[in-house]
């Protein structure tokens, strides 16, 4: 992979080449922005061009053919060092910042950081998930993350930063990464194979917020399905809220096998639902505005106004919904819940008509 | 590539060069050894990226140059239970086939370009050092690292290498071990070199020096140092950070010198420990004419009074040590031998030393009792 083959964040990446050619690297980086845009990529190439040995020191560009360079594709480099969260586990525990038990200060990244480089002219150390470092990681590394041994490049990757120590915050120089465009995403997902259909493909790009690995979710057609689903119910005259719900909730546990995947499904169905009121409320407001002055139908008007006010109502509930998102919430209950309000809405709404 | 191998040479090898391969780690490659045939030696390689070992296998005959990856604990339970005395291993793109007299395995293999490489020893420039001796000042000083600290250079051994002599030194801040040695310098060595080798090499170090090693070969590279014995090679990253200056911390002066013998003394030293807990690790060393008592009092479990007779004739003092850090030094060495004990007072630090080049320095503890 090349530095041209990146898609999108070609600012950041200028001023990272920017930083290296007039030798201004900091010693800490954070790549900050959302999960599934590129950060790591970005990180990886970042930490492939400054450990080979063939490129001049202000040149970020790797020479894929020395030693480094191929120990850094087999995922052999010594001098790279990576650190993620474990798989499955929500905290990347201090055992992999400064060891643990017998081992602590004699494995883990900070005492990998004490030796000298092995194959290039320095070390890199990769840590990911940061903001899943839990008070006891952060305040083991904060010494290392500070004043490293000379050579030293560490970059954190956070797609929540705000969830980071301030101090580590404040000892890392931060470079915010943005969500792609929609096109982008599209033009990702047919360059990695995903799918052929670029219509499929741009109907997933917008929903995807930015993010390949939404993006990557979405590839399930059943998400697509519960999107149809719950905006023929919604579009339908009448809500009929224990009935709708209950189906609602067997086609996202078609999906989810345990609590983790049933959040998640309930947010891609608050997400579904977010998006279709606010298409509503857009086609709202071009109704609203063809009105010619002239037209003289007040009550047309009126109307328009309501069902807008209504709509803004209904899009209020169901972003009240998802803000509640990470509450830990029952899931069904909040599904019915919701529903019901909606459909309270609604015939108040209709009451007024 | 087909070889054909003594068992016995491969299986010590291969014995040796597992002490540096990870038990554990996430880079799955390194948990291969690396055989390595060139036109003049076959070796073998392990490595986990701090420490590497090369070592030349002895007894093996190949057809023709290359290498092979060879997965550690799967062969070395291939060699451990096949009972014939040769063993032919044959490596084709798809698999390594190992053969014993009736059994026959078919393993799969990995790249070995994906591999770090590890070049064999070429250095021009190197001291020459005995190896019992090299291993004795191992042993003298290692045990004195702090490797839980995060002061990482304290975790490693020192390595001050002269022209003329080598010297080694090891602090955990409350005690201090330095030794040296005399050394020969091959070829020409710059201006003096001190490389902070960490703990875990150290004690590979120790344990792979063989006996009849006559001497070892100690070169120190940008960021590594590499030491050959006999048929292996030892390459380890050095630690990156600053190592005290060892050199000011030792006193030059003295009130007062005691003669002891290290085993006696040890054993006293040993009694002494019994009565101690983690709240009161401290015994007491009453000095008084031609006789050390050692008082120990832990409050939970009772006290303890050891005499220990010397030929002393100063004031009497009483200094508190940590009888672990006495214990540690006196184990090292041989039962017969000679050790001063040099005094200043119970707030300075006390020297132990054998001989002119083995000195150990040990901070006495607080009196609060």
């Amino acid at each position: 992979m090349k530095w041209s083959d990146v898609i999108g964040h070609q600012i950041q990446i200028e001023m990272l080449h920017e930083a290296v050619r007039r030798q201004r690297l900091p010693h800490a980086l954070l790549f900050a922005g959302p999960s599934g845009i590129g950060k790591q990529i970005v990180a990886r190439l970042l930490a492939k061009a400054l450990l080979c040995v063939q490129n001049s020191e202000t040149d970020l560009q790797a020479c894929e053919t020395c030693g480094s360079c191929r120990s850094f594709d087999a995922g052999t480099h010594p001098d790279c060092l990576t650190v993620s969260k474990p798989e499955g586990k929500a905290i990347l525990p201090i055992a992999l910042i400064a060891g643990e038990g017998d081992e602590r200060g004699r494995s883990g990244l900070c005492y990998d950081l004490s030796l000298r480089p092995m194959l290039s002219r320095r070390k890199i150390a990769i840590v990911d998930d940061a903001d899943c470092m839990n008070a006891e990681a952060a305040n083991a590394f904060l010494k290392t993350l500070e004043e490293p041994t000379p050579d030293t490049v560490i970059i954190m990757i956070s797609s929540q930063p705000d969830a980071l120590l301030p101090t580590i915050r404040s000892r890392c120089q931060m470079l915010r990464f943005r969500p792609l465009k929609s096109s982008e995403i599209a033009e990702l997902v047919i360059r990695l194979e995903w799918v052929d259909d670029r219509q499929v493909a741009e109907e997933i790009a917008a929903l995807s917020d930015g993010s390949l690995s939404q993006a990557a979710q979405l590839l399930d057609p059943r998400w697509r399905e519960l999107r149809t689903m719950l905006w023929t119910g919604l579009s339908a005259e009448k809500l009929e809220t224990g009935r709708f719900a209950a189906e609602l909730l067997e086609q996202m546990e078609s999906k989810a096998s345990d609590a983790g995947e049933r959040r998640n499904a309930w947010s891609w169905l608050l997400r579904f639902a977010v998006e279709f009121y606010r298409n509503e409320l857009t086609e709202l407001t071009r109704e609203l505005s063809d009105f010619a002055p002239t037209d003289n139908t007040p009550n047309g008007v009126s109307n328009c106004w309501d069902r807008l006010e209504r709509t803004n109502q209904l899009l209020d509930r169901c972003l009240e919904e998802e803000s509640r998102r990470d509450d830990n919430l029952n899931v069904s209950l909040s599904l019915e819940a919701w529903l019901t309000d909606l459909a309270q809405l609604r015939r108040k709404e209709s009451a007024v008509r | 590539m087909k070889l054909n191998c003594h068992r016995g040479s491969l299986s010590s090898a291969l014995q040796i060069v597992s002490g540096a391969v990870p038990a554990r780690t996430p880079k799955e490659i390194l948990k291969n050894v690396k055989l390595q045939v060139t036109d003049s030696e076959i070796s073998l390689i392990g490595t986990d990226l701090e420490t590497s070992i090369r070592h030349v296998i002895k007894d093996c005959e190949s057809d023709q140059s290359g290498e092979v990856l060879l997965h550690t604990a799967r062969l070395q339970s291939i060699l451990r239970e096949i009972p014939d005395e040769r063993v032919a291993l044959e490596v084709t793109p798809e698999a390594l086939i190992v053969k014993g007299g009736r059994s026959r395995f078919r393993l799969a293999v990995q790249d070995p370009s994906e591999f770090p490489t590890i070049a064999a020893f070429s250095e021009e420039n190197y001291h020459l050092i005995d190896a019992a001796t090299f291993r004795e000042m191992i042993r003298r000083t290692i045990f004195s690292c702090d490797v839980e600290s995060t002061r990482y250079a304290l975790g490693g051994v020192l390595v001050d290498l002269g022209g003329d002599s080598v010297t080694m030194a090891a602090t955990d801040s409350r005690r201090l071990s330095v030794i040296s040695s005399p050394c020969t310098v091959h070829g020409t060595v710059g201006e003096t070199n001190s490389p902070v080798i960490p703990h875990r090499a150290m004690s590979l170090l120790e344990k792979s020096l063989a006996e009849g090693d006559e001497q070892v070969k100690l070169a120190v590279r940008g960021n590594d140092v590499v030491v050959q014995a006999g048929q292996s090679t030892l390459y380890s990253r050095v630690v990156d950070g600053r190592f005290p200056r060892y050199q000011d911390v030792i006193p030059k002066e003295f009130n007062a010198t005691i003669e002891l013998v290290a085993g006696p003394f040890y054993s006293t030293v040993r009694q002494a420990q019994i009565v101690t807990d983690q709240e009161s690790r401290g015994v007491d060393f009453e000095f008084s004419a031609d006789t050390l008592t050692l008082v120990s009092k832990a409050p939970d479990i009772g006290e303890s009074r050891v005499e220990h007779p010397i030929s002393y004739s100063g004031s009497e003092m009483k200094i508190t040590f940590d009888p672990r850090f006495l214990a540690e030094f006196l184990r090292v060495l041989d039962a017969e031998t000679q050790v001063h004990f040099c005094l200043i007072d119970p707030q300075s630090a006390a020297v132990f030393k054998v001989g002119e080049s083995y000195t150990y320095v040990i901070m006495p503890l607080a009196q609060d009792h």
